[in-house]
C-alpha cells in the first residue's frame, strides 16, 4: 500500500477531541473520551481494541449513525476531505454517506436485509443516491459484483442473502459499499465473522480495491496481529481513549504501552512466543477506575497511576503512548 | 410450495376433526341429547326416531364417526325453533360476521400500525408515551363496556351513528370499533417492539450508512421486516376477533351468526350452537392457513420452493 | 499527522449540552416509571383492602332492593342523596355497595380461575416435561391447536349452552381456557431442570419421582408461573366480566361488575351511572394490574426486556 501518500496534503478524514456518550438506565455512559483520528488518501489506519473499548462507538458516533436520543457526540474538529463538518450531525453527513464514505460491518449475514434481493440492495446507492437510470444501475451492480470477485453476478444479484455463502455475502456487502467509489472506507471488524481463509481473501480484496482507487481505509478490529500485515498506522484503544498510536512497524515491533504489550502477548504468534492472557477484565465504562483506566490490570501500576490519568507522550521510536512510562524518554505533546 | 400447502391443509383438517369431537361432546355433556335437540313437548316416538337417526345408542366412536359423516355434509341437525337445518341458518349469517370481523381487523391495523410505528420511531418522547398509554387503555377497557359507551355518546347523545341493526357502512363503525379494541393494543405493542428490534439491526444501520434518508430506510428495510411478527400475532388474534364479533353483535343487535347462536342458547337450541362453533372454527382455521401463506411470502427465508 | 488524545476532554466538567440533555431525559424516564408504579400499586392496595372489608365499609346490603329509592342519581346530582353516593339501580339497590361487592367477587373469580387453570396446567406441564416429552408434546400440542381454533368466548357460549351457567362452570371455563399457557411454560422449564445435576443427585439418593417433582422441580419452575399469573389475573377478571355481561357467568341477583353493566345497559338513557361507574372501575383495576404485571414480568424475565 502507499504510505507516502498519507503524509501528503490529501487527508481524507481529520477528527480531534471526539467524545461519545450513551444514555443508559443508570444515566449517561462515556464510551469515547477524547480521541483524535486522521486518515490519508490511500492510507490504512487500524483502530484496535477489545470490545467495549469504544472503537466502534467512535466511528459510528462521528458519522451520526446513533440515534440522537440515545447517544451524544461531540468533537472539537471534524473534517472530511476539505469540508469542515460537525461530528455526529446527521444532516452534515447525509450526502456523504454511501457516496464518499462507505462502511462495511462485522457480520455480512446480518448487514444485508434478509427480505430483499442482494442486487436490489447493491443498487440502492446508485439508484437512490446518485439517481442513475435503471439500465445503468443494473450494469453497475453486475460490474461491481464481478469486481469483488463473484463468479456469477447475474445469479447473485437475484438471490436473497440467505442463499449466499458467508464469503459471498461479505463480498456482496463490499460491493454495496464500493459501488459509488468512496474516498473513505470504514471497515468495522469486516473479517471477524469469517474463517481464516476468507479473512485473507477479504483483506486482499480490500487492498486491491484500495490500490486501484486510492481509498483511505479505517479498519476497526480487536486483532492486533491481523493488522500488522497491512495497516500503515495503528491506534490502540482502551476504555474510550487511544493509549498507543504510531506507524504499524513501531507499535508492533516496539509496543510501549503495557496494554499494547499485553495485547500482543495474549495472541499466539508464529514465532512461538508464550501466550499470556491479559489478567482481569476491561473496566465498566459506567464505573471507570480513578487515574489511568488500565492500572487495575497493569503490572507497572504505581501510586501516581491511581491519582492522575497520564497525558500523552511522544517516544523516540515514533509512536505516542498515554502512560506514565513515557515520561522518561518521551516528551509530552 | 405445493407440498407445504398440502401439509398445511391436512393439518387444518385434523384440527377441524378435533373441533367436531368437542362439538359432539357438547351434545353429550347436556346429559340427554334428545332433550337438547328437540322441543320440550316432543313426544316419545319423535325422540326414538332421533336416537336411531343420530345413533345415540351406539358406542361413542361410532357415534362420532356418524356425526363427522353428517357434519362434512353440513348436516348438524335441525334447529327446532327455525324448523330448518341449523347449519344453513348459521351459514347464511356468516357473511355478516366475517364482514364485521374484517372491519374490526382493518380498524385495529389502520390505527394500531401507525401508532406502533410512531411510538417506535419517537421512542421515549411524548408521542411514544401517548401511544403506549392508548395501548394500555385499550387492553384495560372491556370491549362490551366500550360498546355501550359508544352507544351512549355517539348514538344517543350526539346521534351520529345508528345504535343497532345493519345496513350501510355507518352500521359497521361502532361494532367494528368494539371488535378492534382487544386486537389494537396487541398490534401497537408488537409493531412497536418489533420495529425497535428491526431499527437496531445491522442491515438497517447499513442502509443508513449508505446515506438513505429516514423514510427510504423505513419503507425499504424496516416496515416489511417489522411486519412479520404482526402476521404471527394475528393468527392468535383471529380468535379474539371472533369473540369480539359475538359481543358486538349482541350489543348492537347486528344480524350475524354470533347473535343467532346467542339467541339459540336462550332458546336452548343446541344444534344451532353446534353449527356456530364449527363455523367459527372453520373461519379461524382457514384464516390461520392464509396467514401462514402470507408469512411465507413476507419472509423469503421460510419460503418453500 | 497528529495522533494524540486529550486527557481533559470527555470528563464530567466537559459535559456539553447534548450530554446534559441525555442525562435529563434518562432521569425523567425513571421518575415517570416510578410514579406509574406507585400509583398502580396504591390503587390496587386500596381495591384489595376495600373488597376484603366491603361488608364493614358500606351501610347498605348489595342485594337489598328498595323499590321506593329506585334509579336515584349519584349524590352530587340533582335529586341524588349522599346515602347512595353513586346512585341506585332499577330495584333501588345502592350502586356503590354493589360495586364494592362486585369487585370482591371479581377478584375472587380471578384468583379461583387462575388457581384452576394453574393447577391443571402446572400438573400437566410437570408430568409432560418430566416423563415422556414426545407423546405428551404431540398430544397436548393437538389439544392446543384445537383450543386455538375455538375462540374463548365462543367456547364459553357453547359450554354454557350444554351445561348451563353457574359460578362453578364459570371458573371451570376460565380455567380450561387458560391452562395451556401454564402448561407450555412449565413444561419448557421442567425440560431444562430435568438436565440439572441436582436432579441426578436426588435420584442417586433414592428419592422417588413424586418426591423429586414436589421438592425440586415444582419450586424451580415457580418464577415463570408467577409471570403468567400476573398476566392472567386481570385477563380472566375481564373475561369473567364479559361472560357475566352476556349472561353466561355470574347470575343475578349477585353483584358482579360485568353483570351490573349488562343490567344497566337497557337503562342507559335514564341511568347512565349504572354502566359508566362499574365499567370505569373494571378498566381501572385491569389497567393497574397490567401495569404492575408488565413491570414484574420485566424484572423476572430479562429476555422479555426491550433494550433501552
Amino acid at each position: 500500500m502507499a504510505p507516502d501518500t498519507a503524509t501528503g496534503s490529501s487527508q481524507v478524514l481529520a477528527v480531534e477531541g471526539l467524545t461519545v456518550s450513551f444514555r443508559a438506565v443508570a444515566g449517561v455512559v462515556p464510551a469515547v473520551r477524547g480521541v483524535d483520528v486522521t486518515v490519508g488518501a490511500g492510507e490504512t489506519v487500524a483502530l484496535v481494541g477489545e470490545s467495549g473499548s469504544g472503537k466502534s462507538a467512535s466511528v459510528l458516533g462521528m458519522l451520526g449513525l446513533f440515534h440522537p436520543d440515545s447517544a451524544a457526540v461531540e468533537a472539537e474538529r471534524f473534517k472530511f476531505e476539505d469540508m469542515e463538518l460537525s461530528a455526529g450531525r446527521r444532516e452534515d453527513l447525509q450526502d456523504l454517506l454511501g457516496t464518499r464514505i462507505g462502511i462495511i460491518f462485522q457480520d455480512p449475514q446480518s448487514s444485508l436485509d434478509p427480505t430483499m434481493k442482494v442486487g436490489k440492495q447493491i443498487a440502492e446507492v446508485p439508484r437512490l443516491r446518485l439517481g442513475l437510470d435503471r439500465e445503468t444501475v443494473r450494469r453497475k451492480v453486475l460490474d461491481s459484483l464481478a469486481e469483488v470477485g463473484i463468479r456469477d453476478p447475474e445469479w447473485c444479484a437475484s438471490a436473497y442473502p440467505h442463499e449466499l455463502s458467508g464469503g459471498m455475502r461479505q463480498r456482496a456487502m463490499i460491493a454495496t459499499v464500493m459501488i459509488a467509489g468512496p474516498s473513505l472506507l470504514i471497515a468495522d471488524e469486516p473479517t471477524t465473522a469469517l474463517d481464516v481463509t476468507l479473512q485473507a481473501q477479504v483483506i486482499d480484496l480490500l487492498a486491491t480495491l484500495q490500490e486501484e482507487r486510492g481509498t483511505g481505509i479505517l479498519f476497526i478490529t480487536h486483532d492486533l496481529s491481523l493488522v500488522s500485515e497491512f495497516a500503515d498506522r495503528v491506534m490502540v484503544m482502551y476504555a474510550g481513549t487511544v493509549v498507543e498510536s504510531g506507524d504499524t512497524e513501531a507499535v508492533v515491533n516496539h509496543p510501549s504501552h503495557p496494554y499494547t504489550r499485553a495485547l500482543l502477548e495474549s495472541v499466539p504468534r508464529l514465532d512461538g512466543g508464550q501466550v499470556r492472557p491479559i489478567r482481569g477484565r476491561p473496566p465498566d465504562p459506567r464505573d471507570l477506575p480513578s487515574g489511568c483506566p488500565f492500572r487495575t490490570r497493569c503490572d507497572h501500576a504505581h501510586e501516581r497511576c491511581e491519582q492522575v490519568e497520564p497525558p500523552t507522550f511522544r517516544l523516540p521510536s515514533g509512536q505516542t503512548i498515554r502512560c506514565w512510562l513515557g515520561e522518561q524518554d518521551g516528551e509530552p505533546c | 410450495m405445493l407440498r407445504f400447502l398440502v401439509r398445511r391443509m391436512l393439518h387444518s383438517i385434523l384440527v377441524l376433526l378435533g373441533v367436531l369431537f368437542v362439538v359432539h361432546g357438547l351434545l353429550l355433556l347436556t346429559g340427554d341429547p334428545t332433550a337438547a335437540l328437540l322441543p320440550p313437548d316432543a313426544d316419545e316416538e319423535v325422540r326414538e326416531n332421533l336416537r336411531r337417526k343420530h345413533g345415540l345408542d351406539d358406542p361413542f366412536p361410532v357415534q362420532y364417526v356418524k356425526f363427522v359423516g353428517r357434519a362434512v355434509r353440513g348436516d348438524f341437525g335441525d334447529s327446532f325453533r327455525q324448523a330448518r337445518p341449523a347449519f344453513e341458518f348459521v351459514s347464511e349469517k356468516a357473511g355478516e360476521t366475517i364482514k364485521l370481523g374484517a372491519v374490526g381487523l382493518a380498524i385495529s391495523l389502520a390505527v394500531g400500525g401507525p401508532l406502533g410505528a410512531l411510538s417506535a420511531l419517537r421512542k421515549g418522547t411524548w408521542i411514544d408515551r401517548t401511544a403506549r398509554m392508548v395501548a394500555a387503555m385499550g387492553q384495560a377497557i372491556p370491549d362490551f363496556w366500550l360498546g355501550i359507551m359508544l352507544i351512549l355518546i355517539l348514538g344517543v347523545n350526539l346521534n351520529w351513528l345508528p345504535i343497532s341493526g345493519s345496513g350501510d357502512w355507518r352500521h359497521l363503525l361502532m361494532p367494528g370499533l368494539v371488535v378492534a379494541l382487544p386486537t389494537l393494543p396487541a398490534v401497537v405493542r408488537i409493531y412497536r417492539s418489533s420495529l425497535i428490534g428491526v431499527l437496531d439491526r445491522d442491515y438497517v444501520r447499513a442502509a443508513r450508512a449508505r446515506g438513505l434518508k429516514g423514510p427510504q430506510v423505513f419503507g425499504r428495510h424496516v416496515a416489511r421486516n417489522a411486519a412479520i411478527p404482526i402476521v404471527t400475532v394475528l393468527a392468535f388474534e383471529v380468535g379474539s376477533i371472533m369473540s369480539g364479533a359475538l359481543i358486538a353483535e349482541v350489543i348492537f343487535a347486528y344480524p350475524g351468526m354470533g347473535r343467532v347462536a346467542y339467541q339459540a342458547i336462550i332458546n336452548r337450541d343446541i344444534a344451532v350452537v353446534q353449527a356456530y362453533v364449527f363455523m367459527v372454527s372453520l373461519i379461524v382455521v382457514t384464516t390461520n392457513m392464509l396467514l401462514d401463506i402470507a408469512y411465507s411470502m413476507l419472509d423469503p427465508r421460510v419460503r418453500v420452493r | 499527522m497528529k495522533v494524540r488524545t486529550r486527557p481533559d476532554s470527555g470528563t464530567a466538567e466537559a459535559a456539553t449540552a447534548s450530554t446534559r440533555r441525555l442525562t435529563r431525559a434518562a432521569a425523567a424516564a425513571r421518575r415517570r416509571t416510578r410514579a406509574t408504579l406507585i400509583m398502580s400499586a396504591g390503587f390496587l392496595a386500596v381495591i384489595v383492602l376495600v373488597s376484603v372489608l366491603a361488608p364493614w365499609i358500606t351501610w347498605h346490603d348489595p342485594l337489598d332492593a328498595e323499590l321506593v329509592n329506585r334509579l336515584q342519581p349519584p349524590g352530587w346530582l340533582d335529586g341524588g342523596s349522599w346515602s347512595y353516593p353513586l346512585g341506585t339501580d332499577s330495584t333501588g339497590r345502592d350502586l356503590f355497595t354493589r360495586m364494592l361487592f362486585g369487585v370482591r367477587l371479581s377478584l375472587l373469580i380471578g384468583l379461583a380461575a387462575v388457581a384452576c387453570g394453574g393447577i391443571i396446567g402446572v400438573t400437566a406441564g410437570i408430568l409432560a416435561g418430566y416423563y415422556d416429552e414426545k407423546i405428551a408434546a404431540v398430544g397436548f400440542g393437538r389439544v392446543a391447536d384445537i383450543q386455538q381454533a375455538i375462540p374463548f368466548v365462543v367456547l364459553a357460549l357453547a359450554v354454557v349452552a350444554s351445561i348451563g351457567p353457574s359460578f362453578r362452570n364459570l371458573i371451570l371455563i376460565l380455567g380450561v381456557g387458560s391452562w395451556l399457557f401454564y402448561y407450555r411454560i412449565v413444561r419448557g422449564e421442567v425440560l431444562k431442570i430435568r438436565e440439572e445435576s441436582y436432579i441426578d443427585a436426588a435420584k442417586a439418593m433414592g428419592k422417588s419421582d413424586a418426591g423429586i417433582l414436589i421438592s425440586h422441580v415444582l419450586p424451580n419452575s415457580f418464577a415463570p408461573v408467577i409471570v403468567i399469573v400476573t398476566l392472567f389475573v386481570p385477563r380472566l377478571i375481564m373475561f369473567a366480566a364479559a361472560l357475566s355481561f352476556l349472561g353466561l357467568g355470574v347470575q343475578p341477583p349477585r353483584a358482579e361488575l360485568g353483570l351490573m353493566i349488562s343490567e344497566g345497559r337497557g337503562l342507559i338513557q335514564q341511568a347512565w351511572w349504572l354502566t359508566v361507574f362499574p365499567g370505569a372501575l373494571l378498566a381501572g383495576i385491569v389497567l393497574a394490574m397490567n401495569t404492575l404485571g408488565d413491570w414484574l414480568r420485566e424484572r423476572l424475565d430479562p429476555t422479555l426486556r426491550v433494550r433501552q
